[in-house]
Parts: C-alpha cells; structure tokens; sequence
C-alpha cells in the first residue's frame, strides 16, 4: 500500500480531477484505509472551496471576442518588412561579407537540416487534412501510423485523427477517439484500428467499443471476417485470430460476411468464423462482456476540447432505410421488383436490399449498384430471391429494408412499388 | 472543422484572416484576464487590460518567433500590457483614492485573522493575503487555476512550465494555502517551518 507520504503529494491534483486512472486507484484505495488521509482530503477540499469562492465574483464576466474583434487594430508587420526592405537598400554594404560568401555552400545544407526537421516534426503538426476526430483519452503508449508511411508514431491527448489513421495500442494502453457525429470509439490493450472516416473504422485486430451516433448514413466497421453494419447504437467487436465476435448493448447491428447476414438486437452476441458455419445469434451477459470498457474514459479536458474544436453538425436524425412489408399469401416466392419513378439522374445512391421473413429472420441480401438507379432508361430492378435455389415458400409475409450507400452517389431514391413475383 | 494548433491561427491570423483571432481570443481570455485580474484586480480593470492585451499582441502578431508558443508569448504581452497600465493609471488613481497597499505578507501575518464561516468581503481578503504569502512562482498558476478553472494543461500552456511542474506547484501552493486558510487555528500545523521545495 502507498504510504501516506506518497499519498500526499497526490492529493491535490485529485482534489482538482487532474490524476492519471492509476494513480486514482492508488489514491483511493489509500484514503478507504487512512482516516488521516481522509481529513487530509477535506481539508484541500475546503481550501479549493474557500478559494474558488472568494475568487469567483472576479472571474470574467462575458466573452470578450466581440469586443476586441471590433477594434483590432492594424498589424505592424508589413511596416516592419517595409522598413527592413528600405534598410538594407539604404545600407548595402552593411550585411556580413563572409557571411554572404557562405551562402552557397550554407543554403544546401540549411535546407537538408529544416527538411529533416520538418519531416521528424510532421506526426505533431497533423493537421495536415480533413480531421474526423481528437484523441480523448490515452494511457500507456499508443502508436499511430498512415497507409502510406511505415513510420509509427507516438499519440498524444487531445491530438487530432485524419482519416486512414491507424492506431495500435500494445498490452498495457488503451485509447478513445471521439468523431466527428459525435461518435465514440474505445479501444482495449493489443488493438489495431484503423479510423476510415466519421463513420467507417476498420479493426485489424483486438477489441473496441463503439458509440455511434444517429445518422442519415450508415456506420461502416470492417474486420477481417466480416462487416459490421450500423445507424445509432453502442456495440463492441472482438477480433481474435480467426474469429470475430459482436456484442450489442444498445440498438440495432446488421453483420455481413459474404452473402450472408444477422440482425442483432441489445442483449445479443454473434461469433462470426472463416468457414460457413451457421450464424448462431446468442443471449450474452452485456455488462460483463464489455466491462473493460469502463476503464476507458474521456479526459474531462480533452472532451471539452472536442466539443468546442470539433463540432458535430446539427443532429438531424432522418431514418436513411425504408421498411417494406409484403404479403406473400402463404404463396412461394421467386423474386421481387423494386419499382421507382423515373426522375432526374446522377448522384443517386446505391442500395443495399435485405430480405427477411415474417420474424425478421435473414433470408437474402443484395447489393444494387448506384449504376442501376443512375441509369435513365431504368425504372424497376428485379431481385431474385432463391437462396438455396428454391424459392421462398414458407414466408407469410416479407420484410423488405432498404437502405442507401452513399459512397457512390449521395441523393436517395424513393421506391414507389415493391412486388412479389411468383413461382 | 478540427481544432486548429496555436501556430496554424496565428500563420492563419498573419496570412490576413482576421476571424481566426477569435479563435485564439476565446482560447486564451480566461488565462489572459486571470493575469490582468493577477497584476491590477484591485483597480477593477482586469478586463481592460485584458482586451488592450489581446490589441498589443495582435499588433505585433509578426514579431512571434515561435508560433507553436503562442500562449507563453500572449502571457509575456499581457504581463507587459498590465505593467504599463499600472504605469499610466496608479499615481491617478493613488490621488484619488488612498487603497490599501499590497504587501508581502508573511505567512503568520495570513494566519491571523478570525477563523470560522467568513463571508464576502472578509473572505475575499483572507484570501488575497493568503495567495499573497505564496512565493511569487506560485501565484499566477494558483490564480488561474481558482479564478478561471483552467486545467493544468491550459496552465502549463500559458505560463510556459510543464505540466507536471504546474502540478507540482499548486500541490505545494495548496498546502501552503491550507494551512493558512483551513488549518490557520490548528496548533499542529506546520506551515511555520513549511519547505518550499524546488
């Protein structure tokens, strides 16, 4: 156990929320022991009390941006440049003799060196490109690297992400990146993820956690055996080896690998392998499966950093998919034809077309390329549905999702007519 | 959108986008007026210099060395911003009304006072002369911590020290204010002989 000692010279960093998660631990642990520790603790707190109070009706009373934006002055530098530019005209003889003989021989290397210094400075200044996210918590050593680099570098706080980020954590760090949405990503010890965009993560392997918010486009999680599929929810992907396993806490999760799909609710878990075993969908204890996820949490800081730095657009939660319902009448299906009136062209979206039964169990999935909506002479697409080569006959009633990809167009299409055909 | 650094609005800034200064005037006011409030908060006119702060070192925006150290930088501006308001303002001031001087106060001097619930006007003194019995390192980092909340990074990234060394600095500075503040009736307390360590 620490000593009371060590505990001290913790305590008013606790008192003002600034300790590392370990040192935390170490702290409490102590004061659940020590009631001197404990006194020790109310008094800092008293003090922080006592001085935020006296200091409070001092504290800045408003923005003070409008007020000085409204009166900026001129800047002196371009008189400075000018006045420099005079001078040396005025006094030409004046710069060092030697100096100037060096030049040629300096330049190159004065290059080299700024070039190289630039080059190792670049991972800080990553501001180069769209930035999708901050990192909002960090502890141990996280290492991030892009596609086109071999060089891995050290991740700060409060750093920013830029799509293709790959971070790796190793087995004592875990990390958390908001995105831009907001969206949130955890990520356990021993993880690689790569940040695609706001709303497309690749995980390499390990675990992570994601929060996703609501959004007209669809959260895009790739693993190595499957895809993950989904609008606004809270799930965790567990990539081992070869198996990859997610977890729903919250929501809806549509996982993908090849043809085949699952639809997965709060509560459920689906183990996903290489070979085509069957999907089996399984009641898990959620708490317990993602409870190292409560290890990961954002620094107070850097999450009101993100908030202010990084803005989410206005949450304008419209359901991107469509629902439809068809009766069948008991009656075997062979197809369906997706009807929509034909309109202007180019910039529509693709779709993806999920088929189930009457108790939203999977039966065919399709990809339809946004080609076929952007095609002018088109205005129905036909979509066989015989998944083991016979058509569907113990439907009742078929449930149809639509639901837009708006990586090749961002304009949506509206289906006027859904009908079955039959065998 | 993404949270631009310090040295991409100033070159920003520079480059003529005049909008861009918000950014970095609502980054820095709290630090910037927690300093003014540090040097002339007696006289009300924290905001002022302030504001007048944020004009000078716009104005000479261009004679930045180190972008990425802007912060240090604006702290060095508003320290001399304050400085020559006092300069222009105090014998003004002085003459038309006499104010109670700031002194060093030692920390026995702090200690005394009544102890108990203080209120108001008693507690902001009690205060003042317990922050003013601080070495003098310690007391911007104590003020911009209590008076505006700044975290130690946001300390750290205005006073130029590290982080860790802000928050060896306030650990030391919030003993030394316990024992004045909460502690000060307490016989045990060993503020008297209390180490200032390096």
């Amino acid at each position: 156990m620490a000593s009371c000692t060590q505990v001290d010279s913790l305590v008013q960093a606790y008192v003002d929320g600034e300790l590392r998660d370990s040192e935390r631990a170490i702290l409490e642990q102590h004061l659940s022991d020590c009631a001197a520790c404990r006194k020790v603790l109310r008094e800092h707190r008293a003090t922080a009390a006592l001085m935020f109070e006296a200091l409070a009706p001092h504290q800045l009373s408003g923005d003070l941006t409008p007020a000085v934006l409204s009166h900026l002055p001129h800047m002196d530098h371009v008189q400075s440049l000018a006045q420099e530019a005079t001078w040396r005209i005025k006094n030409p003889r004046r710069a060092t003799l030697v100096f100037r003989a060096l030049v040629p021989a300096l330049a190159p290397m004065l290059l080299f060196v700024l070039g190289f210094a630039i080059y190792m400075a670049w991972p800080e200044a990553e501001s180069a490109g769209r930035v999708v996210g901050m990192v909002v918590h960090r502890d141990g050593g996280v290492l991030r690297s892009h596609d086109d680099s071999t060089l891995r570098h050290a991740v700060a706080l409060e750093s920013r992400v830029t799509p293709d980020e790959r971070f790796e954590t190793d087995r004592d760090s875990t990390l958390m990146i908001n995105l831009a949405g907001p969206s949130q990503v955890k990520v356990d010890h021993n993880t690689r993820v790569k940040i695609v965009d706001t709303r497309a993560v690749n995980v390499e392997a390990g675990r992570v956690w994601l929060n996703v918010c609501k959004a007209r486009e669809k959260f895009r999680v790739t693993t190595p055996l499957a895809d993950i599929i989904v609008f606004g929810t809270q799930f965790a992907v567990d990539v081992n080896g070869n198996r990859t396993v997610v977890t729903v806490s919250e929501g809806e999760v549509t996982v993908e690998q090849g043809e085949r799909f699952a639809v997965l609710h709060a509560g459920e878990e689906l183990e996903v392998r290489p070979q085509a075993e069957p999907f089996t969908v399984r009641e898990v204890p959620v708490a317990k499966v993602m409870a190292w996820t409560r290890r990961v949490q954002p620094d107070a800081v850097a999450q009101r950093r993100f908030e202010t730095e990084i803005p989410s657009p206005a949450s304008k939660v419209v359901r991107a998919y469509q629902v439809y319902r068809l009766d069948a009448g008991g009656r075997a299906v062979e197809a369906i034809t997706l009807s929509w009136d034909a309109g202007p062209v180019g910039d529509r979206a693709g779709y993806d077309i999920y088929v189930f039964d009457d108790r939203m169990r999977p039966l065919v999935r399709e990809h339809v390329s946004a080609s076929v909506f952007n095609d002018p002479a088109r205005s129905e697409y036909k979509l066989v549905l015989m998944p083991d080569g016979e058509p569907i006959t113990n439907a009742g009633v078929l449930n149809i999702r639509t639901v837009p990809d708006f990586t090749e167009g961002r304009r949506e299409t509206s289906f006027r007519e859904i009908a079955t055909h039959i065998y | 959108m993404h949270r631009a650094t310090d040295a991409e609005l100033v070159f920003r800034c520079l480059e003529g986008d005049t909008d861009t200064y918000a950014i970095l005037v609502r980054r820095y006011q709290a630090a910037v007026h927690a300093t003014a409030y540090y040097y002339a908060g007696r006289y009300g006119a924290s905001e002022d210099i302030a504001q007048e702060a944020f004009w000078n070192a716009y104005r000479s925006l261009a004679h930045l060395k180190e972008p990425e150290k802007f912060g240090v930088w604006l702290k060095g501006v508003t320290t001399r911003t304050a400085a020559n308001w006092l300069r222009r303002n105090v014998p003004r001031i002085m003459s038309e009304t006499p104010l109670p001087q700031r002194r060093m106060v030692s920390i026995e001097d702090a200690r005394q006072g009544p102890s108990g619930k203080l209120e108001g006007k008693e507690l902001g003194e009690r205060v003042q002369r317990a922050i003013d019995s601080l070495p003098e390192r310690y007391r911007l980092p104590v003020i911009l911590r209590y008076l505006q909340e700044l975290s130690y990074e946001e300390i750290s990234r205005f006073t130029g020290e590290s982080r860790d060394e802000i928050r060896g600095i306030l650990h030391r500075a919030g003993r030394q204010l316990r024992d004045v503040l909460v502690r000060s009736e307490s016989s045990e307390g060993d503020a008297r002989w209390h180490r200032v360590h390096k």
